[in-house]
């Protein structure tokens, strides 16, 4: 009995002293010693109190349903990732709350040459980051340097044509590229300063946990698991901002735990919701969700597999058809059969718009005509396509083919698990069996080698959500074009899934990527949406928003369809009293 | 002979209030399940995207669900594979710990050895943890033969993980019985090891298997639910009591019959099937019996 | 009994050999990974995919990987997570003292229920306590543990309120963000979580207590010390209660992959920044390193405790000989 008391005591006692030995912090960079005082410059107190005066000071506190990686975005792997590195990381170049690419760091977007190889940008003079080093050429040359290094895990793409960065002075950069890169406006959306470390142990820089960047926030703590706190950088551009005292990251279990918590209002921010979420937050006093303006232009869709998914990565569908989609009046029909609208408003209480063109949104939209929803039509089609019920159970059969296909799609997400039983049950109304396959998130989309079903196409139909990002360039390329069927002789590299081949879509992608001129990339691009309508390798549902919620005390609250998402404006948070 | 002792068994069990009461109520709830045509007017497949979180009311007694199906018919349609998930999976930890327990205490020995290492590692290893990972592998086969509603490879999941202590049970009757004077008899005059182990000592051991089969049933029960809380449960639309806690935790505020119910359904079933197996250790076992 | 110690040392070593092996190759079968991250994001070329994977080794056959693994272990080194590039040791150890404070708390109190809940139901057999105490130990034990939860957080935190409006007591997290630290706070952020596992397996130890005490009443040496006449306070707590007691030690014992396992739910509905949460969240993304960090050290742990166990009985039942 004794020793059982002992043995609970030392175990209690050494949970204890563990806990107080955790590591208070991950180190960062000395903070300078007395934090500036901004207060004398910035709005001299003034006798009328005028109520929408931001009051300076206060915490915030967002919650994830995500830890974050990394802060680093030469290591970033999930969007957790880049949004929280956002209240730290800048870059040359950034996009706005409606989807469009502003200067952050420069002075301007990058002026290009006549010929598309030189981009020049002039840095605003007098930057710091958070450690009180100026921002110079030098830095954009070594984020070059960064992402193209041997421990980076970023995307080269764009950076690897870039011939050369000049330093003409310390703030004027002009980079020359080998090749015409048409979404080059893209390039520099994050600078990593030379401070950050050395290259050759990237991945265990002190930065990863804790960025110098310039951006409003830096990392003052991060308790694994936990929670991470950031403090203003005392170095910011903007005088007297952020104002807020600090903002901490509350890594929650889930978002249901996250939704209860804004409702009690012990969190003020709550990042990714979904549109099943609209309900709750409207029934929750003091909470309102803010959306991106103009949407994501992501749509959450159907891939239909034109190939038979007993042949492992076809090349050509033709040589092996699926029994059932490679027919486009099925494809048709089915889309006919699905009652977008109603999708909509009863999943998604009428807040979204119904998916119509793969291009929705930002500089190069195509609106394209809605669907059609016939049950009628849906029907004819099959018929005409010979496919009837011949044994009464309610289920299209041909040649002894039963029509019945499976819908695979990401486990645990309730919106989606709704839509695929609703879509069960419209496509049951014409005569087709919807089977429920579902799969983690990460098995859904894994790659080529590690036997990812869609890369090598095992699936009916595909339920996820995607987008062509502001410059449609290499979604329409990885996702339409024929080059980027993946198959083991490229290595299954691309994310053409549907194994869609049409030779006029391969060229109008083709030739927009070589040309610098919108207008006419514009055009090639809407003829490729109008074409995919035609063709239906995929019918777009609805168009997805970035979604996030926050207590209506905070001001200024606001999302943007880019990287930075919830944090585009956090210097301007403060919280109505 | 053989009658009467059932007999006395049955009348020791009927002496254990709570296992009756247990066990009537499984009954009913067994029967409604399997005439749960006639139980419900719904269908539990149908939806009414119009009346989605509706509240209990006379129409819809355990009101709707998140797309409008009848809470009440889906408990019942859910109630079978939950049932029947249990069901399997029990089997298999029966089968597997039984034959496992047999050879290894009818040969002694290096069989038993192994086997008693092969059952150490699956105790050593966290089963809920391993569980997890076994959902996600068997998700990510994506079996082409995956038909709606298919619980087969859940139940075996949860049934190769659930065997363990039927093992060292039999095992160690098995131990105790080979010496006893019937068995080494029956090994004087010829039988073969198959029908001594299975004609003479499995019989025997019969009671107790038939107790850590109960417990083993409402265990699995609950392992189902857990695992589908988790995500990997048995695939929507067909609901399970398990699955249709899934995605609830956000529904908690707008519609918590939708929490409330399938829960309640599981926790009357499994301390239900734990009293009725609670009163048949006691009717089987004489020992715990001459003791009162 | 040193000879016999050696042996089961091997074996144990032996025992977590092998599950590793069936855990890794388990988890590495299963597709997806950190490399899927990469794979909806057009921006990131087929080279650059190729490129990462070869940093992380998973172009590498299972086998392998395997091999390197088990090298790099010897070595005490237990790889990277792929997710947070720290690691995967250092992400076990950041988590592990929330776990075992959770799991302490947790014991304690189950202790405090089940043992004097225990020894009065066995001491007054069939009596009004008897009945109620046993009955609330079966509804315990027949609790889904994750639905208990979440009814908790129902009543008493969405529905219960202070007079300021606060949620009766915190749903998730260890302490109140942004409040300065407090043990009242602390204990306070315990109490749901705590009472969610305590009364699950403070059933199940209630339970195995009384039937083990009323094993013990009915020994002879017990009727002996009675009949010396003895107090019937000192037969029961001197003679049968230590006696009944030790069959309790082996149970919590065994019990430890099941109390971890509730860890798993508990730390998952009350955001408990603990290894359960840990795990699940690496799982999702077979970030196998953290997977199989968590996983050995929990088996370690538990044929530890096998172990442990076995020597407690040796010494405390001098009829147990090892050879």
């Amino acid at each position: 009995m004794k020793s059982l008391k002992v043995l609970l005591f030392v175990m209690l006692a050494a949970a204890m002293i563990l806990a107080a030995c955790q590591p208070s912090q991950p180190a960062k960079p000395a903070e300078p010693s007395a934090p500036e005082q901004p207060a004398a410059t910035e709005a001299p107190a003034e006798p009328t109190v005028d109520p929408n005066a931001p009051v300076k000071g206060g915490t915030v506190i967002v919650g994830t349903p995500q830890e974050p990686g990394t802060l680093s975005p030469l290591l970033a792997s999930g969007t957790i990732d880049d949004v929280i590195s956002s209240f730290i990381v800048e870059g040359l170049v950034g996009i706005d709350a409606k989807g469009n690419y502003v200067p952050v760091l420069a002075e301007d977007l990058p002026a290009i040459s006549e010929d598309g190889l030189t981009l020049t940008y002039k840095i605003k003079p007098g930057l710091k980051f958070s450690n009180g080093d100026p921002v110079t050429c030098a830095d954009v040359q070594f984020t070059k340097d960064a992402i193209l290094s041997d421990l980076s895990g970023a995307s080269t793409s764009g950076y690897s044509d870039i011939d050369s960065i000049e330093c003409p002075d310390d703030l004027t950069v002009v980079v020359t590229l080998a090749d015409v890169y048409a979404p080059y406006l893209r390039l520099f959306q994050y600078i990593v300063p030379r401070s950050a470390g050395d290259l050759a142990t990237l991945d265990t820089w002190e930065y990863n946990r804790a960025p110098i960047g310039t951006g409003p926030w830096m990392v003052k703590e991060w308790i694994a698991g936990d929670h991470i706190t950031l403090v203003p950088n005392p170095n910011y551009r903007e005088e007297g901002k952020p104002y807020l005292d600090s903002v901490i990251v509350k890594i929650l279990p889930s978002r249901e735990v996250g939704i209860q918590l804004l409702g009690t209002g012990e969190i003020t921010v709550l990042w990714d919701l979904t549109e099943a979420d609209f309900p709750t937050i409207e029934s929750m006093e003091g909470v309102d969700w803010a959306g991106a303006y103009y949407g994501s232009g992501e749509n959450e869709l159907l891939v239909f597999n034109f190939a038979d998914p007993a042949v492992d990565a076809p090349a050509d569908p033709a040589d092996a058809p699926h029994p059932i989609l490679y027919d486009l009046r099925v494809r048709q029909a089915i889309q006919y059969a699905i009652d977008k609208q109603k999708i909509v408003d009863a999943l998604l209480y009428g807040n979204v718009k119904v998916g119509s063109t793969v291009l929705p949104t930002g500089p190069f939209a195509c609106p394209q005509e809605k669907s059609e929803y016939s049950v009628e039509k849906a029907k004819a089609l099959l018929d005409e396509a010979g496919w009837t019920d011949t044994d009464g159970d309610g289920i299209r059969e041909k040649d002894g083919v039963k029509m019945s296909l499976k819908i695979t799609s990401t486990t645990g997400n309730q919106l989606r698990e709704q839509t695929e039983q609703v879509l069960a049950q419209m496509l049951k109304d014409v005569g087709i069996e919807l089977v429920i396959d579902n799969v983690p998130s990460d098995v859904l989309f894994a790659g080529w080698d590690s036997n990812g079903l869609r890369k090598h196409g095992r699936f009916d139909i595909l339920l996820y959500t995607t987008g062509p990002g502001t410059d449609p360039d290499s979604h329409l390329f990885s996702n339409y074009h024929s080059a980027r069927i993946p198959t083991a002789e490229n290595n299954g590299s691309g994310n053409n899934f549907s194994r869609y081949i049409n030779a006029d879509v391969d060229k109008w992608i083709d030739d927009a990527a070589f040309n610098p001129d919108m207008d006419a990339r514009h055009e090639a691009y809407c003829k490729v949406a109008a074409q995919i309508n035609k063709d239906l390798p995929r019918v777009f549902l609805y168009e997805r928003l970035v979604i996030s919620g926050y207590r209506t005390n905070l001001q200024n609250f606001q999302v943007s369809p880019g990287f930075a998402d919830f944090t585009i404006d956090s210097q301007n948070w403060w919280l109505k009293p | 002979m053989k009658n009467t002792l059932l007999r006395l068994t049955f009348r020791r069990f009927l002496r254990h209030r709570m296992a009756v009461v247990g066990s009537i109520i499984l009954l009913v709830i067994v029967f409604l399940i399997v005439f749960a045509p006639f139980a419900s007017r719904y269908d539990p497949f149908e939806q009414d995207l119009l009346n989605r979180f509706q509240p209990p009311s006379a129409q819809h007694w355990m009101g709707t669900d998140d797309l409008g199906r009848d809470m009440w018919a889906r408990i019942l349609y859910g109630g079978r594979i939950s049932l029947s998930v249990g069901l399997l999976s029990m089997a298999v930890a029966i089968v597997v710990g039984s034959l496992v327990g047999l050879l290894s205490g009818f040969y002694g020995g290096w069989v038993d050895s192994i086997l008693s290492r092969i059952t150490e590692i699956f105790l050593s290893i966290p089963r809920l943890f391993v569980l997890l990972a076994l959902g996600m592998f068997l998700r990510s086969l994506n079996l082409p033969y995956v038909k709606a509603g298919s619980f087969a490879p859940i139940a075996f999941v949860i049934g190769v993980l659930s065997w363990m202590s039927v093992a060292r049970l039999v095992r160690g009757s098995t131990l105790e019985l080979r010496e006893r004077e019937f068995v080494v008899a029956a090994r004087m005059i010829g039988a073969t090891n198959m029908r001594l182990m299975f004609q003479h000592i499995l019989p025997n051991v019969f009671s107790p298997i038939i107790v850590s089969a109960t417990l083993g049933l409402a265990g699995a029960i609950i392992s189902e639910s857990g695992l589908s809380y988790l995500g990997f449960g048995v695939q929507l639309p067909t609901p399970t009591w398990g699955n249709m806690l899934s995605n609830t935790q956000n529904q908690m505020m707008i519609a918590p019959w939708t929490v409330i119910f399938p829960g309640l359904m599981i926790f009357i079933v499994v301390i239900a099937i734990n009293y009725m197996g609670d009163g048949l250790r006691d009717a089987l076992d004489p020992r715990h019996f001459t003791r009162e | 009994m040193t000879q016999y110690l050696i042996r089961r040392l091997i074996q144990s070593v032996l025992t977590l050999f092998v599950i590793s092996i069936i855990l890794f190759g388990l988890i590495s079968s299963v597709p997806g990974g950190i490399m899927s991250a990469y794979e909806e994001n057009p921006d990131f070329s087929a080279e650059d995919i190729a490129r990462i994977e070869a940093k992380y080794g998973l172009n590498d056959p299972v086998p392998v990987r395997y091999a390197k693994w088990v090298m790099n272990i010897l070595k005490g080194d237990w790889g990277n997570s792929f997710v947070s590039k720290r690691p995967a040791i250092q992400e076990v150890k950041d988590r592990l003292p929330n776990t075992l404070i959770l799991m302490g708390s947790m014991l304690v109190v189950t202790l405090l229920i089940a043992i004097p809940l225990g020894i009065i139901s066995a001491i007054k057999q069939y009596s009004l306590f008897d009945h109620i105490s046993t009955t609330i130990a079966f509804a315990g034990q027949s609790l889904p543990v994750f639905w208990f939860g979440l009814m908790l957080i129902i009543i008493f935190h969405v529905t219960l309120r202070r007079p300021d409006g606060r949620p009766l007591l915190p749903g998730s997290g260890m302490v109140t963000l942004g409040a300065p630290p407090s043990l009242g706070d602390r204990i306070e952020h315990l109490i749901l979580p705590v009472t969610m596992l305590a009364l699950v397996s403070a059933a199940g130890y209630m339970r195995y207590l009384r039937s083990s005490m009323l094993d013990v009443i009915h020994e002879d040496y017990v009727r002996t010390a009675r009949a010396k006449g003895l107090r019937e306070r000192m037969v029961l707590y001197r003679h049968a209660l230590r006696n009944a007691l030790i069959p309790l030690v082996t149970l919590i014992g065994l019990d430890l992959p099941s109390l971890f396992g509730g860890a798993l739910f508990t730390e998952t509905i009350f955001a408990w920044p603990g290894i359960g949460r840990l795990y699940f969240n690496a799982a999702l993304k077979t970030d196998y390193p953290v997977v199989m960090a968590v996983l050995l050290i929990y088996s370690a742990l538990i044929l530890a405790s096998n172990l442990l166990v076995d020597i407690f009985y040796a010494v405390l039942d001098p009829r147990i000989r090892y050879s």
